[in-house]
């Protein structure tokens, strides 16, 4: 087993470069302050906060980026983006991520597999906004 | 026109990169050269004393040096040719050393190099004037804006040197923010204690002038000989007769919100900053007064036994000469007002740091006693939040202002000594202690009195009923956290004062970008400023602690010291020269001074009135860019003329 | 009569056709008619984020190019802004429009596939909400002079939803402490419950896959307006609007929990205040009927003597 925690190779640097030129932030302008965390409407759903997310992106932990549900309960309702203090868009980070997984795989919701139904009773914009977040 | 060339080995310093046999001789081909020479250490005696006797010998009128660069040994050569008579403007050294032997490692070349420049200094030097040093006097008196812990500190010491100084404080009470302290971090000493022994000091010192209720409204002149308009305003209470017994106070009938006590207590018209203030004296509020002139109440006047009271005085302008000027003009807190998601200071049970200080204080509004500003009950659990605008680039301040995290854990602690059962919690994002014996008290507030610090920043805090509920995070935990306070001390940054932005003007110096003065250099020059004889002290450059800005008042004193001791102050010769008869008066070079040492003045030129640029030679320091910026080249930067400059690189051109 | 270039969006004509008929209704009387856009398209909403992504940009660009060609035809002195209705449209095209003009590349390349159709945008238009246009053109003063119900015994509590006040370049108005909802409800005659949770993220799209957290979320939403003596809510969102409508309703027919609020969208108070006919909110679309509420409050229909 290897002890090397923080490695800092091509894999780790391409996965962090891939991230900034998605969202155009600066990932290392992020000083963990928490205010992301503190106030997003969906922490609680969230299993890693998202500046954890974020620090595990700064040292390249892909694996454990793409393993977290966080970025998918996000909503982009931007508060954490206007509140945070090093002028971070944080909703981009997050959309950042999503884009990479979707731009491998591309169907993170299956349109298919929604009920007739819903389809009738959801408005629209619910529908057009979902399948903008939530595929590729 | 003889030109001595000394070449120096430095040891294997310059020797080991550049073949300076070779150097010398072929220096001795270069036009107008009489000697040229090689010596081991030219800075030495022996190395002097060379030169000096070819001076005499040779006859010489200039001299080149090729050594070390003029930073180290230019003082030495020039007091070389003043030894000899020679003007010491007459020196050229070009630097073999740094910009030659340290930057390259290939000895052709590098000898091929060292030639290069001497050759253009050679025919620079040729064209080289001797230039005078002029004097001014000076004026043995200080001026210190500002009547703060620094400008206090600043005054007594020049005062003790013997200097005569004038203290100019635009409140009715010197102290400052100090004064508003109940205990200062990490003794705890009480503020007002340590502080009012100095305040005192002032007030009896034989050689300080104290202005109170002054401001400074015009400054003209230059360093030695600054000219000063302070507008004194009147106080409306004779300050010598006051016994401060405080009878007005019944009969006044206005009341305002008392500014001291952050607008938590009400004041009258007629007033006392705080019962420590010097000048011990009250003094009557203009604005608030329900009328001076025309009189309309005059009650305080009649119940004054003394009869301290008089409605006559008006503003003063004195009119005043100094030699060298210290501002000290301090700072403000960050207004809450500006912080959305804490409540745009809407909320009463939400407060600056500041607010807190007179909370705790027992000469403050609640006597001491740590009570809720919306309903006087005792909060049971109080939230203090860490950079409340500060190191915020995105909507508040860029910078971190230093003693917020101290006075918050100092307020944490200073609220368990008081509430015991109370609950003290500190969302912060970095702890930082970096004075002396900080870090003990931060591991004295954790350890002994239990307070809590949870590492995350509260993203919006609201009332929620007679609480207040606060949505922050554990970043450590990695977890959100939710909680309702009684009382929530938000530590606000620092900012320029008021004052700093007028005097910055008034004075000309320059402002960074957040707004503070600038030091004239960072590190090296931390209480000069650009323009000479203008010094700082104190958190108008920058946020500070106390030791910090006492230090810093007692260095700026020393610093304004080395001017008024001396009668005569010499100016350096380089400095500009405008040819009046080339000059239109455009103005450009008044733009482009760094230093305000050049303005028009007009003149008459065959009758008609026209603008012309004059240098003020004791502010001029030399640097050129007046020169550079005329369009008609009628400035002249003496010891760096056009000529000489071209001379040097047509040298540098050849192959 | 001002006129506006008017941009529905999809969902003003089928969920939330209340809002849009109300809208229109008001906008003629206050003098400030929108006019509705031809061949307009989906702005594609929630605006991208990715900074390389063109293709989810176009829609929104056509958007804008068109509405200045409808603009061509109304009346001369008509400003160049398209006003919307829906806070995701106004939030989606203000950012693009930011975009675009900050970033000539970006232009470029999308002006690239609207060529063809010679639909380029050049970056001439502004949006607006309704909201702002109320404020800041018509006024609030206008407003209440032109009330003939005074919507007394409402108790409302304005909920803006993230859009209209998230970015900071697309606010329309303060984004920590924002008045206009506020305003308006006043202008109207009723009494405004201020709430916390005003810009609390409803969960938006997660209505499609993932309810659960949109039910988390307008419970306390519903909660801390009721608890503070509100009757009612007001939104500017019709997404916001289904999500707080449905799910109350779901979770009463699960759970008994509390009396639901009505949610209405700013359009209909200001209709129900001037006097249009009821009918033209639509309250049959919505899942928790307001009509009872109104009823009780006297507010239902008609003309009142004042």
């Amino acid at each position: 087993m290897s002890f090397e925690y923080l490695k800092f190779g091509k894999e780790e640097k391409d996965f962090i470069a891939k991230i900034e030129e998605i969202s155009g932030q600066n990932v290392y302008s992020c000083y963990q302050c928490g205010k992301c965390s503190a106030g997003c409407a969906f922490s609680n759903n969230m299993d890693i906060t998202v500046n954890q997310l974020i620090h595990l992106i700064q040292v390249g932990q892909k694996d454990k980026v793409l393993e977290a549900n966080t970025h998918w309960v996000c909503a982009s309702c931007l508060t954490c983006s206007v509140r945070c203090p090093r002028e971070i868009d944080v909703a981009a980070l997050m959309e950042a991520v999503r884009e990479y997984q979707l731009r491998e795989e591309p169907e993170k919701i299956k349109i298919s597999q929604i009920p007739k139904e819903a389809y009738d009773k959801l408005p629209n914009i619910a529908l057009v906004s979902n399948f903008r977040k939530k595929t590729g | 026109m003889k030109i001595g060339v000394y070449v120096c080995e430095c040891g294997s310093n310059i020797a080991a990169t550049v073949d300076v046999e070779e150097v010398v001789e072929r220096a001795k081909e270069f036009p107008n050269v009489e000697v040229s020479r090689v010596y081991k250490y030219m800075c030495s005696d022996p190395g002097q004393e060379l030169i000096k006797k070819d001076i005499e010998e040779k006859d010489l009128d200039r001299v080149v040096v090729a050594a070390c660069s003029p930073r180290m040994h230019e003082p030495t050569f020039r007091a070389v040719l003043e030894d000899k008579g020679l003007n010491p403007y007459v020196l050229e050294i070009v630097n073999i050393r740094e910009q030659v032997s340290w930057v390259h490692e290939n000895k052709d070349e590098g000898t091929d190099k060292a030639t290069s420049l001497l050759k253009g200094a050679v025919l620079r030097s040729a064209l080289m004037e001797p230039l005078e040093r002029k004097k001014v006097g000076v004026k043995h008196k200080a001026l210190v804006i500002g009547g703060g812990i620094a400008g206090i500190q600043a005054s007594l010491d020049l005062a003790d040197m013997g200097f005569k100084t004038t203290l100019v404080e635009k409140t009715s009470s010197i102290g400052g923010k100090m004064a508003q302290l109940d205990k200062t971090f990490p003794t705890l000493d009480c503020s007002q204690c340590i502080l009012s022994p100095k305040m005192v000091d002032v007030s009896r010192h034989p050689n300080i002038e104290l202005l109170s209720l002054s401001e400074v409204i015009e400054v003209d002149g230059y360093v030695g000989n600054f000219k000063v308009k302070i507008k004194k305003n009147p106080r409306y209470v004779i300050e010598e007769k006051c016994t401060m017994c405080g009878d007005c106070l019944p009969v006044c009938p206005v009341i305002r919100h008392d500014e001291y006590n952050q607008g938590f207590s009400p004041r009258k018209a007629i007033y006392i900053a705080y019962p420590q203030a010097i000048p011990a004296s009250y003094a009557i509020d203009p604005e608030a007064c329900l009328g001076i002139d025309p009189l309309i109440c005059a009650k305080c006047r009649d119940a004054c036994g003394p009869e301290a009271i008089d409605f006559d005085m008006k503003p003063e302008i004195i009119e005043e000469e100094y030699g060298a000027i210290i501002v000290a003009t301090g700072y403000e807190t960050y207004p809450i007002e500006n912080i959305g998601e804490y409540g745009y200071g809407t909320i009463p049970d939400v407060i600056s740091g500041l607010d807190f200080e007179r909370i705790i204080s027992s000469g403050g509004p609640t006597g001491g006693k740590i009570l809720r500003p919306s309903d006087g009950k005792v909060p049971k659990t109080v939230v203090f939040i860490h950079c409340a605008g500060s190191r915020d680039p995105s909507k508040h301040l860029p910078y971190c202002s230093k003693v917020c995290c101290m006075y918050s854990t100092k307020h944490a602690l200073q609220y368990k000594h008081v509430v015991h059962d109370g609950t003290a919690i500190n969302f912060y994002i970095d702890i930082r202690t970096a004075g002396k014996d900080y870090e003990e008290f931060y591991q004295r507030a954790a350890e002994e009195d239990q307070v809590i610090y949870l590492r995350g920043k509260v993203s919006e805090l609201f009332q929620d009923g007679d609480k207040i509920l606060i949505k922050g995070a554990d970043t450590l935990t990695g977890e959100t956290v939710e909680l309702h306070a009684d009382l929530v001390v938000l530590a606000t940054g620092l900012i320029p004062s008021e004052g700093t932005k007028e005097m910055a003007k008034i004075l000309n110096v320059s402002l960074g970008m957040n707004g503070f003065i600038r030091e004239a250099h960072p590190k090296l020059k931390p209480v000069d400023t650009a323009i000479s004889g203008v010094f700082v002290a104190g958190t108008v450059t920058g946020p500070k602690d106390i030791p910090e800005t006492v230090s810093n008042a007692s260095g700026a004193a020393s610093r304004a010291a080395g001017i008024l001791t001396q009668d005569e102050l010499e100016i350096e010769g380089t400095i500009a020269r405008v040819d009046e008869s080339l000059c239109r008066g455009c103005g450009i070079c008044v733009d482009a001074c760094p230093y305000s040492a050049i303005e028009l003045k007009a003149i008459n030129r065959y009758g008609h009135t026209v603008q012309v640029a004059f240098v003020n030679e004791a502010l001029c320091k030399g640097c050129g860019s007046c020169a550079a910026a005329c369009l008609n080249s009628a400035i002249t930067q003496l010891g760096y003329t056009d000529s000489q400059i071209l001379a040097l690189i047509s040298a540098l051109g050849e192959e | 009569m001002v006129q506006y270039s008017y941009f529905p969006g999809c969902n003003l004509k089928t969920n939330a056709k209340g809002f849009e008929e109300t809208a229109k209704a008001v906008s003629k009387i206050l003098e400030a008619e929108l006019i509705e856009m031809p061949n307009w398209n989906c702005c594609g909403t929630v605006h991208t984020m990715t900074s390389d992504n063109m293709m989810r940009r176009i829609a929104p660009v056509r958007v804008l190019s068109r509405s200045k060609k409808h603009i061509e035809t109304l009346p001369e002195g008509t400003l160049n802004q398209v006003v919307t209705l829906c806070s995701m449209c106004n939030s989606t095209l203000k950012i693009v429009n930011r975009e675009v003009r900050m970033d000539p590349d970006k232009l470029e390349k999308i002006n690239y596939q609207l060529e063809a159709d010679d639909e380029i945008y050049e970056k001439d238009m502004e949006v607006k909400h309704f909201l702002e246009i109320i404020r800041d053109e018509i006024s609030y003063e206008k407003l209440s002079k032109s009330v003939t119900n005074p919507l007394e015994g409402l108790k409302i509590s304005p909920y803006y939803g993230c859009m209209l006040l998230h970015p900071d370049e697309a606010a329309i108005d303060d984004v920590e402490m924002p008045s206009v909802l506020e305003n308006l409800v006043e202008s109207l005659g009723a009494v405004v419950i201020d709430s916390p949770l005003f810009k609390f993220c409803c969960g938006s799209y997660h209505i499609v896959d993932e309810d659960s957290i949109v039910d988390t979320q307008v419970e306390k939403i519903v909660e801390a307006a009721r608890s503070r003596g509100a009757n009612a809510l007001v939104v500017a969102c019709p997404l916001c609007a289904y999500n707080i409508d449905h799910q109350q309703k779901i979770m009463k027919d699960k759970t008994q929990t509390k009396d639901p609020l009505p949610v209405f969208y700013f359009t209909q108070l200001m209709a129900l205040a001037l006097g249009v006919p009821m009918k033209t909110n639509h309250f049959e679309d919505h899942h928790i009927n307001p009509k009872p509420l109104l009823k009780e409050l006297g507010l239902s229909g008609g003309k009142k003597s004042k």
